[in-house]
């Protein structure tokens, strides 16, 4: 059995969790150590959706099941197709993109669907660092609907792609107005300028979680459980992967950090 | 019909984890933007590295040691496993001999990780009983020795188990300075009272008070914490482990599933 690991790792000030104005970095603070104490613990601050994470219908709808009321079936083990959309930085993908996919014949009806557009291969976050939030390739909105539509029809309830992000990143308001910015222009949550911009980021400024800045997460988030920013998919040689998404366990979250295994050329049997 | 089983604790808020141990830091929630106001659900959380079901790697107490990443993905996927299920000695110690004929009972094949059951994990008193933390069973520490050299010795290179904690709170050293202090005079991590006591917080007494833990954690990978274990029917299934994936750390949360197989599934 050959398992691949297609979770982002989670170090200081990682970019996917520290660009958006409603990000808080992944922050390690050691409580005891292994000079002083002879033991090395830590506190960890970090958003709800650092890294490679599982994100719910939960963030856009408070009636929807959050991490700890979900089918844990439907998450291990998943047959799941594999579907290249090969896309460089900040490219959208599109309606003709998915097109291209619909037909292919190792999708199945029911498969999860792995999305790679090689994005998070060759530790390219390392690299980029904020840039790597800032520019990954992400869904057009009319890309995004056809991408429902196609995982409606052939009954996919979950998705992952290496996209570090699937919404429109923040285009027409929080790209311009704060992750454009220097870092140290725009501290992090909890800062003071982080709440404040966040009092102002709403729906009646034109502005706030859906469009025009995230129109595309809306989308995808009301059709499947949508799984984003893996990395080194490029390790996968298989169409057809098992794969398996298991988010930190937190109770009444809206979506979780998780961790993402696949077994790669699986056995039909398995 | 569901062939999964969840032995993974809840993180919650509501519960007293992360307030008894001064290394600890509870979890704590924040709404960052919220959908009656923002239109998105996201928000922030601080916890510790040591919270409700969790992975112990060798990096735990020997910086030179492996950390929780440096768990190949093959040993915690699908991975066999031996349930062994044994009964604490009247006040909750897990004693070396009574461990060893539970292990020699099971027969754990070379290669499995090892379940070590109590049936501690299988009630819901984690929510809000201080018994639950304070009083766990445990290892003695040579106890904890003995499990060491008899897993490695079956070729088994993980133990899960339902105890809290390997050691128990209650009767280390340290509860005679700070956990029998009332919660007002012990605020936790990151409180002043916490940092100034941990500054003098030395490793001798690190040594008994993780004397168990890592007695084992240097040989032996572990998972801490497990919970509903009592719903795992016979003595084999399989596991998949998925640590939170931070680099370069001793300890992580992780999420446990089983998928039982053979006798009882």
């Amino acid at each position: 059995m050959r398992v691949v690991d297609l979770t982002l790792p989670l170090y200081p000030y990682m970019p996917v969790g520290s660009v958006w104005a409603w990000d808080s970095p992944f922050v390690l603070t050691p409580v005891t150590t292994h000079e002083r104490q002879g033991v090395a613990t830590h506190q960890m601050s970090f958003h709800s959706e650092a890294g490679t994470r599982l994100m719910l219908t939960a963030c856009y709808d408070d009636t929807a099941p959050r991490i700890d009321e979900l089918d844990y079936q439907k998450l291990t083990n998943r047959d799941t197709v594999v579907l290249d959309v090969p896309k460089q930085a900040g490219e959208e993908i599109e309606p003709e993109d998915i097109d291209r996919i619909a037909d292919d014949p190792d999708y199945r009806e029911g498969d999860a669907v792995l999305l790679r557009t090689g994005w998070g291969d060759d530790e390219r976050y390392r690299k980029l660092g904020d840039e790597y939030a800032t520019t990954t390739p992400h869904f057009s909105l009319p890309g995004a609907e056809r991408f429902a539509e196609l995982l409606k029809e052939k009954r996919s309830d979950l998705m992952l792609t290496d996209c570090a992000y699937i919404g429109n990143l923040g285009e027409k308001f929080m790209y311009p107005e704060w992750s454009s910015r220097k870092p140290w222009d725009r501290p992090p949550f909890p800062s003071q300028q982080a709440r404040i911009y966040l009092r102002h980021y709403t729906p009646q400024r034109g502005a706030g979680g859906g469009a025009p800045d995230w129109a595309s997460s809306v989308v995808l988030h009301k059709a499947t459980s949508p799984v984003a920013a893996l990395a080194n998919c490029g390790a996968l040689r298989s169409k057809r992967v098992k794969v398996t998404v298991l988010p930190l366990f937190l109770a009444g979250a809206h979506g979780a950090p998780c961790t993402v295994l696949a077994v790669d050329e699986p056995q039909e049997s398995q | 019909m569901n062939n999964v089983i969840n032995l993974t604790r809840p993180i919650t808020p509501h519960s007293p984890a992360g307030t008894y141990l001064p290394w600890e830091a509870p979890y704590r929630v924040e709404d960052i933007v919220t959908l009656k106001v923002n239109g998105a659900n996201l928000f922030h959380i601080t916890m510790g590295s040591g919270a409700a079901t969790r992975l112990l790697a060798p990096n735990l107490g020997d910086p030179e040691a492996a950390t929780t990443r440096d768990l190949a993905p093959e040993r915690l996927l699908n991975r066999e496993a031996t349930v062994v299920r044994v009964t604490p000695a009247p006040g909750g110690a897990l004693e070396a001999d009574r461990l060893r004929a539970a292990i020699e009972a099971a027969a754990p094949r070379h290669g499995d990780a090892v379940v070590l059951v109590t049936g501690w994990g299988d009630t819901d008193h984690w929510r809000t009983d201080e018994q639950y933390y304070l009083d766990t069973p445990f290892l003695p520490e040579p106890a904890a020795e003995t499990l060491a050299e008899l897993l490695s010795g079956l070729g088994v290179d993980l133990l899960l188990t339902d105890c809290a904690y390997l050691d128990q709170p209650r009767r280390s050293p340290l509860a005679q300075e700070w956990i029998s202090l009332p919660p007002w005079l012990r605020p936790p991590w990151p409180s002043d009272a916490t940092r100034v006591y941990l500054d003098h917080y030395r490793p001798d007494q690190a040594r008994r008070d993780w004397a168990a833990t890592l007695a084992l954690t240097s040989r032996i990978w572990s998972v801490v914490g497990l919970v509903g274990c009592g719903a795992l029917p016979g003595t084999r299934t399989r596991l998949t482990i998925a640590p939170l994936p931070v680099e370069g750390v001793g300890e992580v949360p992780c999420t446990v599933i089983a998928f039982p197989t053979g006798d009882g599934a």
